[in-house]
């Protein structure tokens, strides 16, 4: 099972192979009616707001990407499409009913469901409760767990929220400026965290436990994708940065067999970050 | 002890729809003590904006008092309130759409300064310079736009024109939600440096629970127009009474792995429509605990312990 993270303001693209053959993420996103007729059903993206058509009913919506995929007749695939609604939580008889009769919980399931149709062995989750209230969320991320834990399906959840993260994730990749700073499973991450931007995104979250605790902002901003730093992307907010992080791009390193990080302080015997343990 | 700068009662707005009357705010009471930040939290949809809004009078409420320093800005005539208008402030959310695309920094920023004369034209340029230094913005920006400035940026010039006019008062309007972590984490902890030097007094309007924990030194939990609990944020979240809240508390995504297993409760349906409202518990439809009594009138707000109020009929059977 794969279920992973990006982070960071600027997501890019991300090659995953999947059934061996390679595929970009946003690729598949923006040319949508090609890839449809070449891969039947195994990845279907899914996106925040907007996304749902306001001049049809929802269930309409639904079995249209039945009929592209599964080629049944529209009966069959409207009925489907009623079956879909009801197993994320929306009674039949609203099938009907246009959009903006839902509120925006509603609406966000109803585009699980229209990703979900076709038994997709990825789901591509794109900041799917961004716009959603916590206990909306709650709801919403049960949904796609449950999904995960029952038909099986593989999920990358992109997200900012390193709660979400915690609560949903097996593995979690950082992203920083278009590359992967740092990969490996929930507890190495979080537990074993071993790059400086991870470590500054965990410090610029309130504490719930701890209320007095001092935000720690990592300081400045995101370079411009345009223009990036010859050496290390993050070296000019880095509190850690020596003289080589200027000239050298750091490359992915082992730390586990499931822990990676592209961080050239750690050539350095004996050197580690303030947050997090070492790995035995 | 400190005095009581605000003072809320009964704060009631209806906004006429086709379909009725839709309650927005439905007699919240609430005050807040000079210097001390009184965060507002609840869904979208739920009136705190609402309330922020009419104690600056930005909207007309429908009915309520709202006393600032001992004064009731709902019978001030349009001059008094013009002038009273320089003590209290707010900063919007987004911070793409509340500053005017076609001014400089610099006239964005000195616009407030320039309606209330608050330094001679000779001194303007100087100020600017000096509240830009305050906020954390290079004085070079001083002639860019906007649309030049990254989210964070132009939410810091929000900022700087609020606290221009050295108000007493600042309503922050969901200030950091528009915003990436780590900018976010710059912008409150601006927020609270400001207050610690100017003795800013803030009602800080918010959905993220983590947020107005960290930053709040009362909370205030509405829905549906109503307050249903208000407590001193510690005891807020060590403590929580009514359902709603728990519920709220118990959703929040902890960025931990391996701490202790929370027990989550999961709320049923979504918030129901403020039209036409039964006379029942609003919370009912949704509480897991709902009986028969709560269909039988909204509950009132109860001082359970001191400092702690819940609107809740069956609270006595939660306090522990």
């Amino acid at each position: 099972m794969l279920s992973t993270v990006s982070i960071g303001s600027e997501p890019m693209a991300v090659g995953y192979s999947i059934s061996s053959a390679p595929f970009n993420a946003i690729h598949l996103a923006v040319s949508g009616n090609h890839w449809s007729q070449h891969i039947p059903t195994p990845i279907f993206p899914y996106f925040v707001s907007q996304t749902l058509n306001p001049v049809f009913p929802v269930a309409d919506q639904i079995a249209e990407s039945i009929e592209i995929h599964e080629h049944i007749s529209s009966h069959e695939a409207y009925e489907k499409a009623l079956d879909m609604l009801e197993m994320v939580g929306i009674p039949r008889e609203r099938g009907v009913e246009y959009p903006h009769q839902f509120s925006g919980g509603m609406k966000q399931r109803v585009v699980i469901a229209i990703a979900l149709a076709c038994q997709p062995q990825l789901l591509i989750a794109d900041e799917p409760t961004t716009a959603l209230d916590v206990t909306i969320q709650a709801q919403v991320l049960d949904l796609i767990r449950n999904l995960k834990d029952q038909h099986g399906t593989s999920v990358i959840m992109i997200t900012h929220d390193l709660g979400i993260v915690a609560e949903t994730c097996d593995r979690v990749a950082v992203m920083y400026a278009g590359r992967i700073i740092e990969t490996g499973t929930l507890d190495d991450v979080f537990n074993y965290t071993l790059h400086p931007y991870t470590e500054g995104l965990f410090n610029s979250l309130p504490n719930i436990n701890d209320r007095k605790a001092e935000l720690k902002p990592i300081p400045g901003l995101m370079p411009d994708p345009t223009n990036l730093p010859e050496g290390c992307a993050f070296e000019p907010r880095c509190e850690y940065a020596c003289e080589a992080c200027k000239q050298q791009l750091p490359v992915s390193t082992d730390f586990t067999a499931t822990h990676q990080a592209a961080c050239l302080r750690y050539a350095e015997p004996g050197f580690h970050i303030a947050r997090g343990k070492k790995h035995e | 002890m400190s005095k009581t700068l605000i003072e809320v009662n009964n704060l009631t707005k209806y906004f006429k729809t086709s379909r009725g009357m839709l309650h927005a705010v439905d007699g919240v009471s609430f005050s807040i003590d000079e210097g001390k930040t009184l965060g507002v939290v609840g869904e979208s949809g739920c009136g705190k904006s609402t309330t922020g809004r009419c104690i600056l009078r930005l909207i007309e409420p429908t009915a309520g008092s709202i006393l600032f320093d001992g004064e009731e800005v709902t019978a001030m005539n349009s001059r008094k309130l013009h002038d009273m208008r320089q003590k209290m402030q707010i900063i919007f959310q987004d911070p793409f759409s509340s500053l005017d695309p076609r001014k400089t920094v610099a006239q964005i920023i000195q616009e407030p300064m320039r309606e209330f004369h608050i330094v001679p034209k000779e001194q303007l340029e100087a100020k600017t310079h000096e509240l830009m230094d305050m906020v954390g913005l290079a004085n070079r920006l001083v002639n860019t736009y906007p649309h030049e400035l990254d989210g964070g940026r132009r939410q810091r010039i929000g900022v700087a024109r609020a606290i221009s006019l050295n108000p007493k008062f600042i309503v922050c309007d969901e200030p950091v939600s528009a915003l990436d972590v780590s900018i976010q984490a710059q912008i409150l902890n601006l927020l609270k440096q400001l207050q610690k030097e100017m003795g800013l007094t803030y009602m800080f309007i918010t959905h993220d629970l983590s947020v107005v924990n960290h930053f709040s030194d009362d909370i205030a939990v509405m829905y549906l127009g109503k307050l249903v609990e208000k407590a001193p944020a510690e005891e807020l979240f060590s403590n929580p009474v009514h359902p709603y809240t728990r519920a709220l508390l118990s959703a929040i995504p902890i960025p931990e792995v391996g701490g202790p297993k929370r027990e989550r409760i999961l709320l049923k349906g979504e918030i129901s429509s403020p039209i036409n409202l039964p006379d029942e518990c609003r919370f009912a439809k949704r509480c897991n605990y709902a009986c028969e009594d709560c269909r039988k009138g909204d509950p009132a707000l109860v001082e359970i312990k001191p400092g702690h109020f819940v609107a809740c009929h069956k609270s006595a059977e939660f306090v522990l």
